[in-house]
Protein backbone atom coordinates (compact mmCIF):
# COMPACT_ATOMS: atom_id res chain seq x y z
CA UNK A 1 0.00 0.00 0.00
CA UNK A 2 2.73 2.43 0.85
CA UNK A 3 4.83 1.29 -2.15
CA UNK A 4 1.37 2.71 -4.48
CA UNK A 5 0.82 5.45 -2.02
CA UNK A 6 3.91 6.67 -2.62
CA UNK A 7 4.42 5.74 -6.53
CA UNK A 8 0.55 8.10 -7.01
CA UNK A 9 2.13 11.10 -4.94
CA UNK A 10 5.43 11.21 -6.65
CA UNK A 11 3.94 10.94 -10.26
CA UNK A 12 1.87 13.84 -9.55
CA UNK A 13 5.02 16.49 -10.17
CA UNK A 14 6.42 14.21 -12.24
CA UNK A 15 3.17 14.60 -14.23
CA UNK A 16 3.10 18.31 -13.66
CA UNK A 17 6.30 18.78 -15.12
CA UNK A 18 5.63 16.88 -18.04
CA UNK A 19 2.88 19.13 -18.92
CA UNK A 20 4.32 22.36 -18.16
CA UNK A 21 8.27 22.21 -19.11
CA UNK A 22 6.57 22.28 -22.83
CA UNK A 23 4.78 25.66 -22.03
CA UNK A 24 8.34 27.97 -21.06
CA UNK A 25 9.04 30.48 -23.81
CA UNK A 26 11.43 28.49 -26.80
CA UNK A 27 12.09 31.84 -27.92
CA UNK A 28 13.81 32.27 -24.89
CA UNK A 29 15.40 28.57 -25.09
CA UNK A 30 16.83 29.80 -28.37
CA UNK A 31 18.14 33.04 -27.27
CA UNK A 32 20.05 30.88 -24.74
CA UNK A 33 21.87 28.45 -27.56
CA UNK A 34 22.63 31.40 -29.78
CA UNK A 35 25.53 33.68 -28.96
CA UNK A 36 25.14 37.34 -28.65
CA UNK A 37 27.14 39.04 -31.34
CA UNK A 38 28.09 42.64 -30.88
CA UNK A 39 27.70 45.27 -33.27
CA UNK A 40 29.97 44.86 -35.88
CA UNK A 41 32.11 46.84 -38.76
CA UNK A 42 29.51 46.04 -41.69
CA UNK A 43 32.10 44.96 -43.96
CA UNK A 44 35.75 44.00 -43.01
CA UNK A 45 36.96 43.52 -46.78
CA UNK A 46 37.22 44.19 -50.55
CA UNK A 47 36.72 41.46 -52.83
CA UNK A 48 38.42 42.30 -56.06
CA UNK A 49 35.56 39.51 -57.97
CA UNK A 50 32.73 41.51 -59.90
CA UNK A 51 29.85 40.61 -62.28
CA UNK A 52 31.23 39.15 -65.19
CA UNK A 53 34.08 37.63 -63.62
CA UNK A 54 33.73 33.50 -63.78
CA UNK A 55 33.03 31.92 -60.53
CA UNK A 56 36.26 30.66 -58.50
CA UNK A 57 35.59 26.65 -58.37
CA UNK A 58 36.12 24.66 -54.97
CA UNK A 59 35.19 21.46 -53.55
CA UNK A 60 34.16 21.49 -49.95
CA UNK A 61 32.86 19.02 -47.40
CA UNK A 62 29.12 19.24 -46.77
CA UNK A 63 27.43 18.59 -43.51
CA UNK A 64 25.14 15.49 -45.14
CA UNK A 65 28.14 14.07 -46.35
CA UNK A 66 30.58 13.72 -49.39
CA UNK A 67 31.90 16.81 -51.17
CA UNK A 68 30.33 19.62 -53.28
CA UNK A 69 31.94 21.00 -56.39
CA UNK A 70 31.17 24.27 -57.97
CA UNK A 71 31.97 23.18 -60.85
CA UNK A 72 29.14 20.60 -60.93
CA UNK A 73 26.37 22.38 -61.52
CA UNK A 74 28.10 24.14 -64.81
CA UNK A 75 25.73 24.13 -67.22
CA UNK A 76 22.75 22.47 -65.37
CA UNK A 77 22.10 25.37 -62.28
CA UNK A 78 22.37 28.90 -61.57
CA UNK A 79 24.13 28.70 -58.58
CA UNK A 80 23.61 30.54 -55.10
CA UNK A 81 26.09 30.86 -52.83
CA UNK A 82 25.09 32.50 -48.97
CA UNK A 83 28.20 32.88 -46.89
CA UNK A 84 27.22 33.32 -43.65
CA UNK A 85 30.01 34.21 -40.54
CA UNK A 86 29.06 31.73 -38.15
CA UNK A 87 26.94 29.16 -37.09
CA UNK A 88 24.95 29.65 -33.35
CA UNK A 89 24.43 33.49 -34.01
CA UNK A 90 21.51 35.37 -34.70
CA UNK A 91 21.38 37.17 -37.89
CA UNK A 92 22.78 33.76 -39.51
CA UNK A 93 20.18 31.14 -37.64
CA UNK A 94 17.32 34.10 -39.24
CA UNK A 95 19.15 33.84 -43.12
CA UNK A 96 18.93 30.01 -43.30
CA UNK A 97 15.89 29.21 -42.15
CA UNK A 98 14.38 31.75 -44.16
CA UNK A 99 16.02 30.00 -47.45
CA UNK A 100 14.36 27.09 -46.17
CA UNK A 101 10.99 28.47 -46.23
CA UNK A 102 12.06 29.85 -50.11
CA UNK A 103 12.62 26.28 -51.33
CA UNK A 104 9.80 27.25 -54.17
CA UNK A 105 11.11 30.55 -55.34
CA UNK A 106 14.99 28.83 -55.59
CA UNK A 107 12.96 25.68 -57.45
CA UNK A 108 10.82 28.68 -59.71
CA UNK A 109 14.41 29.78 -60.89
CA UNK A 110 15.86 26.28 -61.06
CA UNK A 111 18.60 27.71 -59.00
CA UNK A 112 20.60 25.20 -56.70
CA UNK A 113 21.51 27.20 -53.45
CA UNK A 114 24.71 25.99 -51.29
CA UNK A 115 25.27 27.57 -47.72
CA UNK A 116 29.44 28.15 -46.67
CA UNK A 117 30.70 29.13 -43.54
CA UNK A 118 34.29 28.55 -41.94
CA UNK A 119 32.43 26.70 -39.15
CA UNK A 120 33.58 23.09 -38.57
CA UNK A 121 31.40 20.15 -39.67
CA UNK A 122 30.33 18.97 -35.99
CA UNK A 123 29.29 22.55 -35.26
CA UNK A 124 27.67 22.81 -38.56
CA UNK A 125 26.51 19.80 -38.00
CA UNK A 126 24.70 20.35 -34.65
CA UNK A 127 23.38 23.75 -35.57
CA UNK A 128 21.95 22.21 -38.74
CA UNK A 129 19.81 20.14 -36.42
CA UNK A 130 18.36 23.22 -34.27
CA UNK A 131 16.96 24.97 -37.39
CA UNK A 132 15.52 21.98 -38.93
CA UNK A 133 16.05 20.01 -41.95
CA UNK A 134 17.66 22.09 -44.64
CA UNK A 135 16.89 21.65 -47.95
CA UNK A 136 20.53 23.12 -49.66
CA UNK A 137 23.79 21.14 -48.89
CA UNK A 138 25.76 23.08 -46.05
CA UNK A 139 29.39 23.06 -47.06
CA UNK A 140 31.96 23.84 -44.39
CA UNK A 141 34.67 25.65 -45.16
CA UNK A 142 36.98 25.10 -42.34
CA UNK A 143 40.40 23.30 -43.30
CA UNK A 144 42.33 25.12 -44.67
CA UNK A 145 40.86 27.84 -42.90
CA UNK A 146 38.72 29.65 -44.84
CA UNK A 147 40.51 28.87 -48.06
CA UNK A 148 36.91 29.59 -50.12
CA UNK A 149 36.22 32.94 -48.73
CA UNK A 150 39.89 33.49 -49.61
CA UNK A 151 38.88 32.97 -53.33
CA UNK A 152 36.15 34.96 -53.07
CA UNK A 153 37.28 37.56 -51.49
CA UNK A 154 35.20 37.69 -48.24
CA UNK A 155 37.17 36.28 -45.44
CA UNK A 156 37.45 38.96 -42.83
CA UNK A 157 40.11 39.28 -40.13
CA UNK A 158 38.65 37.32 -37.19
CA UNK A 159 39.04 34.45 -39.75
CA UNK A 160 34.98 34.65 -40.55
CA UNK A 161 33.08 34.72 -43.78
CA UNK A 162 31.10 38.37 -44.95
CA UNK A 163 27.68 38.00 -45.09
CA UNK A 164 27.71 37.26 -48.65
CA UNK A 165 25.24 36.46 -51.48
CA UNK A 166 27.02 35.29 -55.17
CA UNK A 167 24.43 34.69 -58.05
CA UNK A 168 26.65 32.05 -60.27
CA UNK A 169 24.95 31.33 -64.11
CA UNK A 170 24.81 28.32 -65.88
CA UNK A 171 27.80 29.10 -67.37
CA UNK A 172 29.59 29.61 -64.23
CA UNK A 173 30.05 33.37 -64.36
CA UNK A 174 29.31 36.23 -61.49
CA UNK A 175 25.94 37.28 -62.03
CA UNK A 176 25.12 39.79 -58.46
CA UNK A 177 27.37 39.70 -55.78
CA UNK A 178 26.04 41.39 -52.59
CA UNK A 179 28.58 42.01 -49.77
CA UNK A 180 26.11 42.42 -46.76
CA UNK A 181 25.85 44.52 -43.95
CA UNK A 182 27.44 41.80 -41.60
CA UNK A 183 24.44 42.70 -38.69
CA UNK A 184 21.47 42.63 -41.22
CA UNK A 185 19.80 39.24 -42.72
CA UNK A 186 19.71 40.35 -46.57
CA UNK A 187 15.48 40.84 -47.55
CA UNK A 188 15.01 38.35 -49.78
CA UNK A 189 13.31 40.38 -52.55
CA UNK A 190 16.77 41.66 -53.38
CA UNK A 191 17.71 37.82 -54.03
CA UNK A 192 14.52 37.43 -56.03
CA UNK A 193 15.20 40.06 -58.52
CA UNK A 194 18.68 39.15 -58.72
CA UNK A 195 17.60 35.41 -59.79
CA UNK A 196 14.70 36.65 -61.88
CA UNK A 197 16.96 38.58 -64.17
CA UNK A 198 19.41 35.94 -64.30
CA UNK A 199 17.09 33.39 -65.01
CA UNK A 200 15.41 35.95 -67.59
CA UNK A 201 18.26 35.97 -69.61
CA UNK A 202 19.00 33.59 -72.10
CA UNK A 203 23.29 33.73 -72.78
CA UNK A 204 23.65 33.72 -69.59
CA UNK A 205 21.31 30.58 -69.10
CA UNK A 206 21.36 28.10 -72.20
CA UNK A 207 19.29 25.42 -72.46
CA UNK A 208 21.04 22.00 -70.51
CA UNK A 209 22.34 20.28 -72.69
CA UNK A 210 20.82 16.71 -73.44
CA UNK A 211 23.33 14.25 -72.31
CA UNK A 212 23.53 10.57 -74.43
CA UNK A 213 22.98 10.55 -78.13
CA UNK B 1 18.52 -11.04 -7.88
CA UNK B 2 19.09 -13.32 -5.08
CA UNK B 3 21.65 -11.19 -3.11
CA UNK B 4 19.61 -7.82 -3.92
CA UNK B 5 16.52 -8.78 -2.50
CA UNK B 6 18.60 -9.92 0.55
CA UNK B 7 19.50 -6.40 0.72
CA UNK B 8 16.51 -4.68 -0.08
CA UNK B 9 14.21 -3.32 2.90
CA UNK B 10 11.47 -5.54 3.72
CA UNK B 11 8.49 -3.57 3.14
CA UNK B 12 5.46 -5.71 2.66
CA UNK B 13 3.28 -7.09 5.36
CA UNK B 14 4.51 -9.13 7.70
CA UNK B 15 3.28 -12.69 7.29
CA UNK B 16 -0.11 -12.66 9.27
CA UNK B 17 -1.15 -9.74 8.85
CA UNK B 18 0.57 -7.96 11.61
CA UNK B 19 -0.25 -4.31 12.72
CA UNK B 20 2.46 -2.27 11.11
CA UNK B 21 4.54 0.23 12.90
CA UNK B 22 3.80 3.62 12.95
CA UNK B 23 0.35 3.02 11.85
CA UNK B 24 -1.35 5.34 13.77
CA UNK B 25 0.97 8.28 11.79
CA UNK B 26 -0.63 6.96 8.33
CA UNK B 27 -2.86 9.92 8.17
CA UNK B 28 -0.15 12.32 8.95
CA UNK B 29 2.33 10.63 6.78
CA UNK B 30 -0.21 10.82 3.79
CA UNK B 31 -0.06 14.95 4.46
CA UNK B 32 3.06 15.03 4.56
CA UNK B 33 3.58 13.42 1.14
CA UNK B 34 0.86 15.76 -0.28
CA UNK B 35 2.15 18.79 0.90
CA UNK B 36 5.83 17.41 -0.53
CA UNK B 37 4.69 16.80 -3.63
CA UNK B 38 2.39 19.68 -4.10
CA UNK B 39 5.96 22.06 -2.93
CA UNK B 40 8.25 19.90 -5.23
CA UNK B 41 5.46 21.04 -8.20
CA UNK B 42 5.56 24.35 -7.31
CA UNK B 43 9.44 24.37 -7.16
CA UNK B 44 9.87 23.29 -10.58
CA UNK B 45 6.40 25.93 -12.15
CA UNK B 46 7.71 28.17 -14.69
CA UNK B 47 7.69 31.49 -14.46
CA UNK B 48 4.02 33.16 -14.65
CA UNK B 49 3.23 34.68 -18.44
CA UNK B 50 5.21 38.03 -18.69
CA UNK B 51 3.12 41.06 -17.41
CA UNK B 52 1.48 42.41 -20.19
CA UNK B 53 3.80 45.52 -20.83
CA UNK B 54 3.77 46.04 -24.76
CA UNK B 55 0.89 47.99 -26.06
CA UNK B 56 -0.92 46.54 -29.01
CA UNK B 57 -0.49 48.71 -32.22
CA UNK B 58 -2.77 51.79 -32.58
CA UNK B 59 -2.31 51.72 -36.25
CA UNK B 60 -1.90 48.02 -38.02
CA UNK B 61 -1.27 48.69 -41.73
CA UNK B 62 -4.51 47.46 -43.71
CA UNK B 63 -4.25 43.90 -45.19
CA UNK B 64 -3.11 43.82 -49.19
CA UNK B 65 -6.45 41.10 -50.22
CA UNK B 66 -10.05 42.22 -50.19
CA UNK B 67 -10.67 38.83 -48.99
CA UNK B 68 -8.59 39.63 -45.63
CA UNK B 69 -10.52 43.15 -45.06
CA UNK B 70 -13.65 41.49 -45.43
CA UNK B 71 -12.84 38.88 -42.96
CA UNK B 72 -12.00 41.16 -40.36
CA UNK B 73 -14.69 43.66 -41.29
CA UNK B 74 -12.72 46.75 -42.04
CA UNK B 75 -13.24 49.68 -44.13
CA UNK B 76 -12.13 48.94 -47.91
CA UNK B 77 -10.70 52.52 -48.11
CA UNK B 78 -8.36 52.73 -44.82
CA UNK B 79 -4.65 52.75 -44.61
CA UNK B 80 -4.56 51.45 -41.42
CA UNK B 81 -7.01 50.07 -38.49
CA UNK B 82 -6.37 49.14 -34.87
CA UNK B 83 -7.34 45.98 -33.86
CA UNK B 84 -10.36 47.25 -31.54
CA UNK B 85 -12.10 48.11 -35.08
CA UNK B 86 -11.98 44.43 -35.80
CA UNK B 87 -15.59 43.02 -36.62
CA UNK B 88 -16.47 40.46 -33.51
CA UNK B 89 -15.65 39.88 -30.08
CA UNK B 90 -12.26 38.34 -29.48
CA UNK B 91 -9.09 38.81 -32.08
CA UNK B 92 -7.04 36.11 -31.76
CA UNK B 93 -3.13 38.30 -32.45
CA UNK B 94 -0.44 36.70 -33.27
CA UNK B 95 3.51 37.97 -34.01
CA UNK B 96 5.64 35.89 -35.96
CA UNK B 97 8.77 36.23 -38.17
CA UNK B 98 8.80 34.12 -40.81
CA UNK B 99 12.17 33.02 -40.58
CA UNK B 100 11.50 31.70 -36.87
CA UNK B 101 11.52 27.70 -36.73
CA UNK B 102 9.34 28.28 -33.59
CA UNK B 103 6.56 30.17 -35.47
CA UNK B 104 7.05 27.40 -38.01
CA UNK B 105 6.49 24.72 -36.23
CA UNK B 106 3.64 26.63 -34.09
CA UNK B 107 2.10 27.37 -37.22
CA UNK B 108 -0.54 24.42 -37.81
CA UNK B 109 -1.34 24.98 -34.42
CA UNK B 110 -3.27 28.78 -35.06
CA UNK B 111 -4.81 27.10 -38.63
CA UNK B 112 -6.21 24.14 -36.65
CA UNK B 113 -7.77 27.19 -33.98
CA UNK B 114 -9.46 28.49 -36.52
CA UNK B 115 -10.53 25.30 -38.02
CA UNK B 116 -11.98 25.20 -34.76
CA UNK B 117 -13.48 28.32 -34.70
CA UNK B 118 -15.33 27.94 -38.17
CA UNK B 119 -16.15 24.17 -36.68
CA UNK B 120 -18.01 25.76 -32.94
CA UNK B 121 -19.18 28.50 -34.60
CA UNK B 122 -17.48 31.35 -33.76
CA UNK B 123 -15.69 32.34 -36.58
CA UNK B 124 -17.71 35.57 -37.00
CA UNK B 125 -17.16 36.25 -33.23
CA UNK B 126 -13.38 35.49 -32.79
CA UNK B 127 -10.77 36.65 -35.71
CA UNK B 128 -7.59 35.53 -36.28
CA UNK B 129 -4.88 37.75 -37.24
CA UNK B 130 -1.18 37.77 -37.57
CA UNK B 131 1.58 39.71 -37.89
CA UNK B 132 4.90 38.89 -40.27
CA UNK B 133 7.82 41.67 -38.19
CA UNK B 134 10.29 42.18 -39.53
CA UNK B 135 9.50 40.45 -43.09
CA UNK B 136 8.71 41.63 -46.43
CA UNK B 137 5.48 41.05 -48.92
CA UNK B 138 7.42 38.05 -50.60
CA UNK B 139 9.35 36.32 -47.57
CA UNK B 140 5.47 36.50 -45.59
CA UNK B 141 3.77 35.18 -48.90
CA UNK B 142 5.89 32.43 -48.34
CA UNK B 143 5.20 31.46 -45.14
CA UNK B 144 1.51 31.57 -45.97
CA UNK B 145 2.07 29.44 -49.22
CA UNK B 146 4.30 26.80 -47.34
CA UNK B 147 1.48 26.69 -43.89
CA UNK B 148 -1.14 27.31 -45.70
CA UNK B 149 -2.21 29.82 -43.08
CA UNK B 150 -5.98 30.39 -43.97
CA UNK B 151 -6.14 34.21 -41.86
CA UNK B 152 -5.11 37.50 -42.85
CA UNK B 153 -0.86 37.46 -42.12
CA UNK B 154 0.31 41.33 -42.58
CA UNK B 155 4.09 42.13 -43.52
CA UNK B 156 5.86 44.36 -40.99
CA UNK B 157 8.94 44.99 -43.45
CA UNK B 158 10.78 47.81 -40.75
CA UNK B 159 9.72 44.80 -37.79
CA UNK B 160 8.81 48.38 -35.67
CA UNK B 161 4.91 47.63 -35.18
CA UNK B 162 5.25 46.41 -31.48
CA UNK B 163 7.68 45.31 -29.72
CA UNK B 164 7.58 41.73 -28.44
CA UNK B 165 10.14 39.47 -26.31
CA UNK B 166 9.98 36.70 -28.27
CA UNK B 167 8.26 34.74 -31.70
CA UNK B 168 5.55 33.11 -32.05
CA UNK B 169 4.11 36.15 -29.57
CA UNK B 170 0.18 35.32 -29.37
CA UNK B 171 -2.12 37.80 -27.89
CA UNK B 172 -6.33 37.28 -27.10
CA UNK B 173 -7.67 40.90 -26.87
CA UNK B 174 -11.35 41.29 -26.38
CA UNK B 175 -12.83 44.24 -28.73
CA UNK B 176 -14.53 46.72 -26.80
CA UNK B 177 -14.24 49.76 -29.14
CA UNK B 178 -11.03 51.45 -29.99
CA UNK B 179 -9.81 52.40 -26.59
CA UNK B 180 -10.99 49.70 -24.90
CA UNK B 181 -10.01 46.42 -25.98
CA UNK B 182 -8.37 44.17 -23.33
CA UNK B 183 -6.25 41.68 -23.66
CA UNK B 184 -6.99 38.52 -21.85
CA UNK B 185 -4.12 36.61 -22.40
CA UNK B 186 -0.33 36.91 -23.56
CA UNK B 187 1.78 33.97 -24.40
CA UNK B 188 5.54 33.87 -26.10
CA UNK B 189 6.91 30.62 -27.75
CA UNK B 190 5.63 27.76 -27.73
CA UNK B 191 1.42 27.72 -27.95
CA UNK B 192 -0.97 25.43 -26.19
CA UNK B 193 -3.02 23.33 -28.01
CA UNK B 194 -5.49 24.57 -30.37
CA UNK B 195 -8.30 22.92 -27.63
CA UNK B 196 -6.90 24.67 -24.94
CA UNK B 197 -6.82 28.45 -26.37
CA UNK B 198 -10.63 27.75 -27.62
CA UNK B 199 -11.54 26.66 -24.53
CA UNK B 200 -9.57 30.00 -23.18
CA UNK B 201 -11.72 31.87 -25.65
CA UNK B 202 -15.30 30.46 -24.90
CA UNK B 203 -14.47 31.26 -21.77
CA UNK B 204 -13.69 34.95 -22.18
CA UNK B 205 -16.68 35.56 -24.96
CA UNK B 206 -18.74 34.62 -21.71
CA UNK B 207 -17.15 36.47 -18.89
CA UNK B 208 -16.80 40.25 -18.98
CA UNK B 209 -13.32 40.97 -19.06
CA UNK B 210 -10.65 41.75 -16.84
CA UNK B 211 -8.23 44.07 -17.29
CA UNK B 212 -4.73 42.97 -16.66
CA UNK B 213 -2.60 45.52 -14.86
Amino acid sequence: MFHKKFIILGTIPLFTLLFLLPSRPAAALEKELLYPVPHLAPTATHTTLKVGDPAPDFTLPAVAGGRVSLSAYRGKKIVVLSFVPAAFTPVCSGQWPLYNLAQSLFRKYHAELLGITTDNLPSLYAWCQGMGKLWFPVLSDFWPHGAVCQKYGILRPEGVAERALFVIDRQGVIRYIDIHDINQRPPLDALDRALAEVAAFPVWNPAPQPTGK
Amino acid sequence: MLSLKIRLFPISPPPGGGRRPFAALRPARTAILLLLSALLTGCFLPPASPPVTEVLPPAIPLPASDQAISYLGLEPGASAFSLGEVEGELVVFEIIMAQCPHCQREAPKINRLYRMLREAGLAEEVKILAIALGNTALETGLYRERFHVPFPLIPNPDGRLLRVDGTPTLYLVKIGGRDTSHIIYQGIGRLPPAGDLLARIRQALANPPTRQK
